[in-house]
């Protein structure tokens, strides 16, 4: 089971064929898309939880000062975490 | 106008020649997305090419050792390109074949084969497809070829068939 990745984009799609071997989807495994990764467009890696990412940018905001800007500015962050 | 190309030296190691074709697969060039860009070096592919939505490449069994891919300089000096082929056999003829075949006349495609030494080599690119050619013969009796002979084919290229290393979505 893929658990650091996601597959995207396999409308239509069975597998993939990569050195000789047609892989269908069920059989990709982590180990394996780790090698497939950036070789196809159906795979994405599993962004790391945002909780790791927020307190860093809080904590590089609180510094400058909190005006209704720099919290503006914080939210598309967030958005795209 | 030119485009100043160096030169390196060829070497060549000792290893087996495993040549032939082990696989075959085949996209209309309109059913492309994203055609990857060239590599530096000007003749291999490391991004993943991708179709439009809902289309794949689709696998063509042929014959062991029927599949070949060739390619060679035409022209003059001066007014050199490249004409590329990668043809395979299938063995007996039936509706579900020929109603490929039907339906391939005209069309424009991108084939991907797979030698034996592990390479895929694409035949066609973004902006100039292979045509689909076909021979079919019945044999006049039981030890004759009786079969269908293909071929993707196209000339006028300015590179060689590319070496594709990523992933085919099939």
């Amino acid at each position: 089971m893929l658990k650091n990745f996601n597959l995207v984009n396999t409308e239509g799609l069975t597998g993939v064929f990569h050195k000789g071997r047609t892989i269908p989807f069920a059989k990709i495994d982590d180990a394996l898309a780790e090698q497939l990764i950036g070789k196809t467009h159906v795979l994405e890696r599993i962004q790391p939880e945002a909780t790791g990412t927020t307190p860093a940018v809080l904590a590089l905001a609180e510094p400058t000062g909190t005006t209704p800007a720099a919290d503006e500015a914080e939210d598309p962050d967030k958005k795209k975490a | 106008m030119c485009v100043k190309v160096p030169i390196e030296a060829i070497e060549v190691d000792d290893c087996p020649n495993a040549g032939g074709l082990t696989d075959l697969h085949v996209i209309r060039r309109r059913d492309i997305d994203t055609f990857p860009e060239v590599d530096t070096d000007g003749v291999t592919i490391s991004k993943p090419l991708v179709p439009k939505t809902g289309c794949k490449f689709v696998k063509w069994d042929f014959a062991t050792d029927s599949g070949e891919v060739t390619h060679k300089s035409t022209g003059d000096a001066g007014n050199q390109s490249v004409s590329m082929e990668a043809a395979t056999y299938v063995p007996r003829g039936d509706a579900k074949v020929d109603s490929v075949i039907q339906r391939a006349l005209n069309g424009d495609f991108v084939v991907a084969g797979r030698d034996s030494n592990g390479n895929t080599r694409l035949i066609g690119d973004e902006f100039r497809g292979v045509k689909f050619e076909h021979d079919y013969k019945g044999g006049k009796k039981g030890t004759d070829k009786n079969g269908t002979d293909f071929k993707f084919s196209g000339e006028g290229f300015t590179h060689v068939p590319y070496y594709y290393t990523a992933a085919l979505p099939v």
